[in-house]
């Protein structure tokens, strides 16, 4: 079912008894959960598995006042194939049960059974992205496609960013524009942590010290141990130092590297002397020992080992 | 059980006055015997011997059922230095106040890795080393030359070590250390790492043991220190020991990477032999 579908159901108020919803989106999602709650004027009731509200689908309540029952992740339901006619058969009156998933894995069953009812809401396009942005604060186009892609699209995040701003210009009376070139130079726009330990390693190889120690500190923030990547990184100089030192035709049979290997760590080769790489092996060996005897603090191991090794 | 005497009579002292220690720790390398003489003082104590883990989970099921066990019963937790800090915290209720008829042995190869707070409340011992005459006894009982059986006592320190040669060919390892030493400084640079290959660097993996490498490496410099007497090449086998030692030092270190430790090695001998 598309979201289009959905708003056409609401538009004549002619709601189901079961909504399946999935998508990145979540923002948008959320707001139509609300929207159905509200227009179906019925009580919302939040649980936490289907198993929980079994016995309530089943109430007819004498009061009247049927509920809509929100249900987020309940991966367990996903699994239990026996579970869902059974749900569905005991939705009596006019309870609703609206399904939640961050997540749906399009492989399994549940997904292939019910690919055609279920409301996925996935990213919105920039040009709607940027309307919506429009209305809420001043910003040029050009900075409106900036915001997003910092954003990832997702569209609460791009509403709280805004926020952001607009709470700023409240205080100091500015251009949209202007404030949002200096959160993105004072690095304020949120940018969550991503696993780049494979970036930063080619930072380091290729001598981008900078963009080394700035990736570096990413790879902590995401999560990423010490050890972890002095494993990675000492890897990559062995292998560039055995490129380096062959001097046989036949280099992956000389140095036991894979032609994988070699194209990888091949782009490197140049930036370093013999005596540096060698030196880098020993300053990542001693970080290592040093973080399992408790000689370098984890946080401080890394960074020192770059300032040493650059 | 050979050696570790004076650990079996004070402990049939002190189980004769009913005042063994509740919580024991032994301490002592890898191969030393510390689960053998463990599994010994079960029988002295006649109780139910338990062997635990050292997990957060493994150390709560083991207190949850030490309370509820009838009979007297000793648990035996191995390598218990490599406990993280949340299991050794978890250890301490029991520690403080053991059940009268439990007993828990913790067998560790550095005790200084465990909290200040178990230490304080356990007696620890230190495994005796084998003499030389302890660990002939124990190669008469393996089928051996008597090369093989001197080369054994060359490189071993414990049963445990001598019970890993047993299971190689000691000959071809001490070829393949001779052939490490005469080339090692010889090949070129991308090829010295391939000595790596026939080394077990990985847990499970196969080949030569690092630390048994090591030393081997160590007694064959030794060996042509002498032969080399009156002459320069004597340096460079003496700084080959020097470093090498160094190395195997730094093998006992709980989690040390042993790749890396190979590598470097590899690297500080080549650079040292061919100046």
């Amino acid at each position: 079912m598309k979201p289009s579908e959905l708003k056409s159901q609401m538009k004549t108020r002619s709601f189901q008894s079961c909504y399946v919803m999935a998508g990145e989106e979540v923002q948008v999602r959320d707001i139509y959960i609300d929207k159905i709650v509200e227009m179906s004027g019925k009580q919302r009731v939040n649980a936490e598995s289907v198993k929980d509200i079994y016995s309530e689908l089943r109430k007819k309540s004498m009061l009247g006042g049927s509920k809509v029952f929100v249900i987020r992740n309940d991966f367990e339901f996903v699994d239990d194939d026996k579970s869902w006619k059974i749900t569905n058969d005991s939705i009596i009156g006019d309870n609703m049960v609206i399904l939640v998933f961050s997540m749906l894995d399009k492989r399994k069953k549940f997904y292939k059974q019910f690919k055609d009812d279920i409301c996925e809401f996935e990213p919105l396009d920039d040009r709607i992205l940027i309307k919506y942005i429009k209305k809420e604060i001043d910003l040029s186009e050009k900075n409106c496609q900036t915001l997003i892609g910092i954003c990832e699209k997702s569209y609460a995040r791009i509403l709280l960013e805004i926020d952001k701003m607009k709470s700023f210009q409240q205080k100091i009376d500015m251009k949209a524009d202007y404030i949002f070139s200096d959160f993105l130079e004072g690095g304020l726009l949120y940018r969550p942590a991503r696993d780049c330990i494979f970036e930063f390693v080619d930072a380091c190889m290729s001598r981008k010290c900078k963009k080394a120690f700035d990736l570096m500190q990413e790879s902590f923030e995401s999560g990423e141990a010490s050890l972890v990547m002095i494993s990675v990184l000492y890897n990559n100089v062995k292998q560039t130092l055995q490129l380096k030192t062959c001097d046989s035709k036949d280099v992956s049979r000389s140095t036991g590297l894979t032609g994988w290997q070699i194209k990888c760590v091949s782009p490197y080769v140049s930036k370093w002397q013999v005596w540096e790489l060698l030196d880098a092996m020993e300053i990542l060996r001693k970080c290592e020992i040093g973080i399992k005897t408790g000689k370098i603090e984890d946080c401080m191991a890394m960074p020192y080992a770059l300032v040493n090794i650059f | 059980m050979i050696g570790q005497d004076m650990l079996l009579r004070i402990s049939n002292k002190l189980i004769e006055k009913d005042s063994f220690p509740h919580i024991l720790i032994l301490e002592g390398q890898e191969g030393s015997g510390r689960r053998t003489i463990s599994n010994e003082i079960g029988k002295m104590l006649d109780s139910v011997v338990i062997e635990a883990g050292v997990s957060v989970s493994d150390v709560r099921s083991m207190i949850e059922n030490c309370h509820k066990m009838v009979n007297r019963t000793l648990h035996i937790i191995p390598e218990a230095d490599t406990m993280s800090v949340a299991a050794q915290n978890a250890m301490l209720k029991v520690i403080e106040e053991p059940p009268n008829d439990c007993y828990f042995i913790l067998t560790v190869q550095n005790k200084n890795a465990l909290l200040d707070t178990i230490l304080s409340r356990s007696t620890h011992y230190k495994m005796e080393a084998y003499t030389e005459q302890e660990l002939r006894e124990y190669i008469d009982t393996i089928n051996v030359d008597d090369g093989t059986a001197d080369t054994m006592l060359m490189l071993s320190d414990t049963i445990g070590q001598i019970k890993q040669l047993a299971e190689i060919d000691v000959q071809a390892f001490m070829n393949y250390v001779e052939l490490v030493i005469d080339n090692i400084a010889e090949v070129t640079g991308a090829n010295s790492f391939k000595i790596a290959e026939k080394i077990a660097l990985k847990k499970d993996s196969d080949g030569y043991d690092l630390k048994m490498f090591f030393k081997a490496f160590m007694i064959l410099c030794l060996h042509r220190m002498e032969e080399n007497k009156d002459s320069l090449d004597i340096v460079k086998y003496s700084r080959g020991l020097t470093i090498t030692s160094h190395y195997l030092v730094e093998c006992g270190i709980r989690g040390v990477s042993k790749p890396m430790l190979m590598d470097n090695w590899i690297l500080d001998i080549r650079k040292e032999w061919m100046k």
